[in-house]
């Protein structure tokens, strides 16, 4: 079928069916399973699968680590699986400060390597153990770094990307971040980084309010805000370390070595690439998440903070991200009540709190042409490279089951 | 499939954020079959019966296998799953049911018929040339690596004792395998039957303290053995050393002196000493005690990679258990030490068979070794 390693293997391909979410069973019914997962070693190999795809029509659904929960990754009309983790490797251009990675390169590697040439990454994001370069640019989103330096995309110099019309390179990541692999796939990106600097971490307890002081104020030396609700706090003080206090308290990270490092700073920035471990309270985990400006997020917040819902804040360049928890137990019954309940702030935050979806993916495809400002264009753009509609089918242009979303999302709300 | 209530539990606690791509088995494995995230989704589907026992074949079942339960996946993971217990009891579960691999299955046959392993039927005390006690309140437990494959450490380990006058007892043959390979393996049942001759060998002997020279032992002795006291029903008051432990002790006591050794070294920690059971300093601080300039390898203490052998991988895939050990030297390499400092006699047999695979000159030794010589 392919030179690059391939499986066939049913429960290979179910393995590989899937990402961080676990949805419920009427919506898992309409999602089916990858007809085979190949991995790439090389751009000659992408080439060989999108003519094969091509030539049988078969969906392709680019795979980095499969660490998002929008449905980007999982195979909703069957097709290729293209998994990038053999394409992995990356080097840093010295002379420009520009890190040139394949896209399956996984961003803790890429921070290691980089800080060793004497740079560092301006931003990267919290799944930085195992989440990867081409994936969280075709994901798009905030992380670490955010609240100075953006999202993802305006921190990528190009990216040289393959659609059935070829190769090309560009710097319009506004046609490709966010996409989901729509557009073409993503096989070189060239980052940039910034010269080394010490980061030092600094955490108190605080709220919403206090916070959006500092926003306004935009210290230039502050990197990354992430605040956690009292709710969020009581469950890390539960499940992470009983010495942390139980109110709201957020932390911040400075590209300072001056600043003054304190305790809480030090035990809440050691579990910043383990935003999940309170998951443990569910056993499963829903979440809404939404992104908002400042005119609005302050509000959000302590609408959140009434409700007494767990929540997490980035606060970024431009507006804040929140993700709302949700914790229940897919094995029983209230399990859609929980996504109806998280369904349900969602609409609160768009409705009341003119929040956008952080990322729209499959399972909210249908607010696609909400969310991109430059939709029509995007439209465009995937007629002309994807004839056929088969560069990941479902995600981020509506298809049928987006329309069943948002007939569910009705129902349910 | 039903698994235990633990394996259950916790398959639906997993994140599947992929932070356990550290697994050094699938580093060298093409599939997430092999991979811990993998592995805890199968177990979820069939739990959920996405997937039946019927579509286990003989590849998903190697893959599922092809993990040392060196723990590296339990330290990086998100939501703190006690993975090593989980691949541990999911095993048993499978095994139970039929699922078995060939070379495990020869393993339990042999240990069933000769009370080692590696179906050894030698006399275990075939290397011991001085007299021990019949009964004292210390039992040296050699196990069956250091008796068969690696002997010089149980010599070292006899030795030893003898020169700082510690009064014990070794069961000779009346010493069975400790059952290590076997509970890693799932094969809980003939492991149970192998404690409850040690545990009345010892209770015979007179004994209160138990000490190991192999780190399999000791994890197995220390921390499965009391939970399967209390399963079957047994009191468990015995108290269990690492041989480390003891000459850590004694140092620290002032009640041992030893000759320096002026070498550059490097100390590879066991899984079953170091994740398993958390002793770290212990055999640093000997090694410090003795002025050796210990170099670490990148990935040390609770990051340290496997050295590829356990979980009945060295038995089943020869290849990814060589893999794993050539990397572990190449590590070792990098550090610039002339010596590989461990305390396992299955992590010195197989890393001593990867360097010389690999080409390399590095050797391991163990700790006692070091330290006997060195008294």
């Amino acid at each position: 079928m392919f030179k690059a390693p391939y499986t066939t293997h049913p429960v290979r391909l179910h393995i590989y069916s899937h990402d961080i979410t676990s949805p419920p069973w009427i919506f898992k019914k309409l999602i089916k399973e990858a007809d085979v997962v190949v991995q790439p070693r090389s751009e000659e190999d992408l080439v060989e699968i999108l003519e094969y795809a091509k030539e049988n029509k078969m969906p392709i659904v680019p795979r980095g680590a499969a660490t998002s929960g929008y449905g980007g990754a999982v195979p909703y009309k069957g097709g290729i699986i293209v998994d990038f983790s053999k394409m992995n490797k990356f080097e840093v251009d010295e002379d420009e400060g520009i890190l040139i990675s394949q896209p399956g390169a996984v961003w803790l590697d890429v921070k290691k390597e980089v800080e060793k040439k004497g740079f560092s990454l301006k931003v990267y994001p919290t799944s930085a153990p195992s989440s990867t370069v081409g994936g969280w640019i075709s994901q798009g989103g905030y992380g670490i770094g955010s609240f100075k330096y953006g999202a993802i995309w305006e921190n990528v110099e190009k990216i040289r990307v393959l659609d059935f019309r070829g190769f090309r390179e560009t710097s319009n990541l506004l046609f490709y971040s966010g996409l989901c692999g729509t557009t073409g796939l993503i096989t070189k990106a060239w980052v940039k980084l910034k010269d080394y600097v010490e980061h030092r971490k600094y955490a108190h307890n605080t709220d919403a309010g206090i916070i959006m002081k500092t926003v306004k104020a935009r210290p230039p030396k502050l990197t990354t805000i992430l605040l956690y609700g009292h709710k969020t706090m009581e469950l890390k003080k539960e499940i992470e370390d009983p010495s942390l206090p139980e109110f709201s308290a957020a932390i911040f990270e400075y590209e300072d070595p001056n600043v003054s490092e304190n305790e809480l700073g030090e035990k809440l920035w050691s579990k910043v690439f383990y935003p999940l471990r309170i998951k443990r309270k569910g056993p499963s985990l829903i979440v809404s998440e939404v992104f908002l400006s400042y005119a609005t997020a302050e509000d959000y917040i302590y609408w959140l903070e009434n409700e007494e819902i767990p929540y997490e804040v980035l606060f970024a360049k431009r507006g804040a991200a929140v993700l709302a928890m949700f914790f229940e137990d897919e094995r029983k019954f209230g399990y859609t009540l929980a996504w109806r309940k998280a369904l349900k702030v969602m609409r609160v935050a768009e409705r009341k709190y003119k929040a956008i979806p952080y990322s729209v993916g499959m399972y909210l495809a249908h607010k696609a042409k909400k969310y991109f400002e430059n939709y029509d264009e995007l439209l465009e753009l995937k007629k002309l490279v994807d004839p056929y509609n088969l560069l990941n089918p479902g995600k981020v242009f509506p298809s049928a089951l987006s329309f069943i979303a948002k007939i569910a999302n009705m129902v349910v709300i | 499939m039903k698994f235990e209530k633990l394996v259950e539990d916790e398959a639906f606690i997993c994140a599947q954020c992929n932070f356990c791509r550290v697994c050094p088995a699938f580093k060298h494995e093409n599939w997430e079959s092999a991979s811990p995230r993998g592995r805890i989704y199968l177990i979820k589907s069939l739990l959920k019966g996405e997937i039946k026992p019927e579509d286990l074949d003989d590849e998903i079942l190697q893959d599922f296998f092809k993990c040392t339960t060196c723990g590296e996946c339990e330290v990086v993971c998100q939501t703190e799953i006690p993975l090593i217990d989980v691949w541990e009891k999911a095993r048993a579960t499978l095994v139970k049911e039929g699922f078995i691999l060939p070379a495990h299955k020869r393993i339990g046959e042999a240990a069933r018929k000769t009370g080692c392993p590696y179906g050894e039927e030698r006399s275990r005390d075939w290397w011991l040339e001085v007299e021990v006690s019949e009964k004292a309140e210390v039992a040296y437990f050699a196990g069956c690596t250091a008796t068969f494959r690696t002997v010089e450490l149980a010599k070292n380990t006899v030795e030893f004792l003898k020169k700082v006058g510690i009064d014990f007892t070794y069961a000779k043959n009346d010493e069975i395998c400790c059952g290590s390979p076997l509970l890693r393996t799932g094969q809980r049942e003939i492991a149970y039957e192998f404690f409850k001759k040690n545990y009345e060998e010892w209770k015979r002997r007179g004994v209160k303290k138990i000490v190991t020279s192999c780190s399999g032992c000791f994890r197995t002795i220390k921390r499965d053995y009391p939970e399967i006291a209390k399963e079957l029903g047994y009191e468990w008051e015995f108290e269990v050393y690492h041989i480390s432990q003891l000459i850590y002790e004694l140092i620290k006591s002032g009640k041992l002196k030893l000759k320096k050794l002026n070498r550059t070294v490097t100390y590879h920690d066991p899984c079953h000493l170091g994740r398993h059971m958390k002793v770290y300093e212990e055999p640093r601080e000997v090694l410090r005690a003795v002025g050796a300039d210990i170099v670490e390898m990148e990935k040390n203490r609770e990051e340290a990679s496997c050295c590829g052998a356990g979980g009945g991988v060295k038995a089943q895939f020869k290849e990814l258990a060589m893999k794993m050990g050539i990397d572990r030297i190449a590590e070792a390499e990098k550090t610039g030490a002339e010596l590989i400092v461990s305390c396992c006699p299955f992590c010195k047999l197989h890393l001593n068979q990867a360097a010389e695979g690999k080409g390399s000159k590095l050797r391991v030794i163990d700790l006692i070794e070091i330290v006997n010589q060195l008294l």
